[in-house]
């Protein structure tokens, strides 16, 4: 199979492979929160995951319009408030539901969701830890009919997602370092039920206190 | 900065509809009835003593040859939008007041090396103006308030040298250029305050509560206390949306639903632009590869939702598809909004605080009174004390800060977890077992000390990359003599 497809390269037809990595040059899409809205997202990333640097930006789009966002918090971590103040995000604006562990976290997020008044609902669950078939139904029907983005921030890489098929929208959260006080974030959506997977979005953030 | 002021407006726009009233009293009224009130007068008109504010049957009463007419908030929008394009030859960046018909905003820098001088640039733009039929005055200073005082003034354009000179001339202008209600204006003459400049000094909380918070607004204005930059208004171009299905949908109702959102998203963004929206394309491709294109114009250009919903609808159901719809596209545009479109608008439609608020007390009531927080951040040195979790009680309007350059965000670990001790030697450090590998890269120490009145503390702070690019916040508690991790950058 190696050999067809070295053979095919050497006359000059394109494998998929590069296909795959020439698109997201070619393709930049906006990444707003309104492309979101209504949408079951998993936000996902491994050891050089950006995953809340990109929440971060989604919940400052939300209070930037006259949104209103709230987090879920279903494991034993929390983003760093601070670091949610620097980045522009009103703290007294943004509900944090603790709930504990993930079954909790969902129940509370079904709650946030029927209640329609968010347009920007995070799941922020355990690591390894895997959201039921039922709840994930349940939620994303809920998020598509508030019209709501549901965003699910998990740890898996690769085509292991945490959560299964009913994401709308899946990304993988990736940071690199650029220089002195910069890294760049990068987000590379692997699944997108609307315009299809491969796109990414890309922006420079400065380093944490300390961090240059 | 530059202004350019087109004195009454909507009667030039009269007057260019019947150039026989040029030399009559002439007026423009709310509504064609004898009870309607007069709110612009001509020259003419004024030497009879015909005011804004009266009455038409009262103007007629004072002069019997008053020709008077309506002019409609959506042939204003249209001139306005007009006068944008001519204007768009002479600045880069224009803003029309939002309140008040006829007066601009424009970026003037650089006009003066393309056109040899400021005045040669405003007397272009004037005659410009004079060849469509309309009087304006320009004037080019230094803020926004000062040019706007010299072009509501000045009956010829007019170039400020330098800032103290704009000033003098704001603090020397009358106040009845300001727009002030009669009353006010009337209250502020008795207690002598005629020119600006007296006005300027008057207490903002005075003002305020004797005058109203109209005033109040003029008055900061006044000072240069709201000042923004101008918001361009020569990008018209069209705004779109659209959605890719997974399926093929041939429900108008599921159709409907999935258009909400988009007319939601056009309106929002329209509604940033300060427009409204005058035409809508609907382009759908249906399941056989063909494609529909439907144009619709609301009676006036809006910023309701659920008049364009029922607007598509009704023209998805007068035109039934042979096949369903896999991709829809919406392509709205614009023109300018008019106030009273600005204020109905509203910034999130739909979202109900209160129903938020009824959603966190169940769940309160599920998980217990601590499960729905607020982080309030705290004056202190230690990472976990720089903020604190507090009830959330209400929603409150949001303020954030849009940043050009953000900051990466971390996760903090609730329990700071052990770690095992840096070794003494340069051997490697598997802070976090062979998972992620051994430390490459050791930032810090970052020193924090505090509470030797009540509990000594002492930590030195490290960011370490470990092999795999994982980037951990640990600390050396010197106390313990122990390595905690903290937290993660994320």
């Amino acid at each position: 199979m190696r050999l067809k497809i070295t053979r095919l390269s050497c006359k000059g037809v394109i494998t998929a492979s590069q296909l795959l990595a020439e698109r997201p040059a070619a393709i930049q899409h906006e990444w707003r929160l309104e492309s979101l809205l209504g949408r079951f997202v998993e936000i996902s990333g491994g050891a050089t995951t950006a995953a809340l640097t990109c929440t971060a930006s989604l919940i400052l789009q939300a209070q930037l319009v006259g949104e209103s966002a709230a987090w879920v918090a279903g494991g034993s971590s929390i983003f760093f408030p601070p670091d949610f103040a620097d980045s522009g995000i009103d703290l007294n604006a943004l509900p944090v539901v603790r709930a504990g562990n993930p079954h909790k976290a969902a129940r509370a997020a079904g709650h946030l969701l029927r209640a329609g008044s968010f347009a920007l609902v995070v799941l922020d669950i355990e690591d390894d830890s895997r959201l039921s078939q039922a709840a994930q139904t349940s939620l994303s029907g809920l998020a598509h009919h508030a019209n709501t983005a549901l965003v699910c921030l998990t740890r898996r890489t690769g085509f292991a997602s945490a959560t299964g098929s009913l994401v709308s929208l899946r990304l993988e959260a990736d940071r690199a370092r650029l220089g002195f006080d910069r890294f760049r974030c990068e987000y590379l959506v692997v699944k997108d039920k609307r315009q299809g997977p491969g796109w990414r979005h890309q922006e420079v953030c400065r380093g944490t206190d300390g961090l240059c | 900065m530059a202004c350019v002021n087109l004195p009454e407006l909507p009667l030039q726009m009269l007057l260019r509809e019947h150039p026989e009233w040029n030399r009559r009293p002439a007026a423009v009224v709310d509504r064609d009835h004898p009870n309607g009130v007069l709110l612009w007068a001509n020259e003419q008109a004024r030497r009879h003593r015909i005011l804004p504010g009266l009455r038409y049957a009262t103007g007629l009463s004072l002069c019997r040859d008053l020709c008077v007419g309506t002019v409609s908030s959506h042939a204003v929008s249209r001139t306005i939008q007009r006068l944008i394009r001519l204007l768009e030859a002479f600045s880069p960046c224009i803003e029309p007041a939002a309140q008040e018909p006829g007066v601009f905003w424009v970026v003037a820098t650089g006009q003066d090396r393309l056109r040899g001088s400021f005045e040669n640039w405003a007397t272009t733009l004037r005659q410009t103006f004079a060849q469509a039929g309309f009087q304006a005055t320009v004037a080019v200073g230094f803020s926004r308030f000062g040019c706007y005082a010299a072009a509501k003034t000045k009956k010829a354009n007019f170039v400020f040298r330098d800032a103290t000179q704009e000033q003098t001339h704001l603090r020397a202008t009358p106040i009845e250029c300001l727009g002030l209600e009669i009353k006010a204006r009337d209250t502020l003459r008795k207690l002598g305050v005629t020119i600006v400049g007296d006005f300027i000094d008057l207490p903002a909380d005075a003002v305020h509560r004797r005058f109203g918070a109209a005033a109040f607004q003029l008055h900061r204005l006044a000072r240069d206390k709201d000042w923004t930059p101008l918001i361009d208004h020569t990008s018209s171009e069209p705004i779109q949306a659209g959605q890719v299905l997974d399926y093929s949908e041939t429900n108008f109702d599921r159709l409907q639903n999935l258009l909400q959102p988009l007319v939601r998203s056009i309106l929002s963004r329209f509604y940033e632009r300060r427009e409204a929206l005058a035409k809508l394309r609907l382009s759908l491709t249906l399941d056989d590869r063909s494609n529909r294109h439907e144009q619709l114009a609301p009676a006036t250009p809006t910023l309701n939702e659920q008049q364009l919903l029922s607007l598509l609808r009704l023209r998805l159901e007068s035109t039934p598809f042979p096949t369903g719809v896999v991709e829809l596209k919406l392509q709205g545009t614009g023109s300018p909004a008019t106030s009273r479109q600005m204020e109905l608008f509203p910034q999130n439609p739909g979202r109900d605080p209160h129903v938020a608020q009824e959603a966190l007390a169940r769940i309160r009531a599920e998980l217990g009174n601590d499960a729905v927080m607020r982080a309030q951040l705290c004056e202190a040195h230690l990472p976990e004390s720089r903020f604190e979790w507090r009830a959330f009680e209400k929603f409150a309007t949001a303020q954030p800060v849009k940043k050009s350059c953000r900051p990466l965000v971390r996760r903090l670990f609730t329990q700071p977890a052990t770690v095992p001790a840096r070794p003494r030697q340069s051997g490697k450090w598997l802070v976090t077992g062979t998972t992620d590998g051994a430390a490459e890269e050791i930032i810090g120490p970052q020193i924090i000390e505090g509470g030797w009145w009540r509990r000594e503390v002492s930590r030195a702070y490290y960011y370490v990359r470990t092999r795999s690019g994982r980037w951990l916040w640990i600390y050396h508690d010197r106390k313990r003599r122990r390595w905690f991790l903290h937290g993660e950058v994320e």
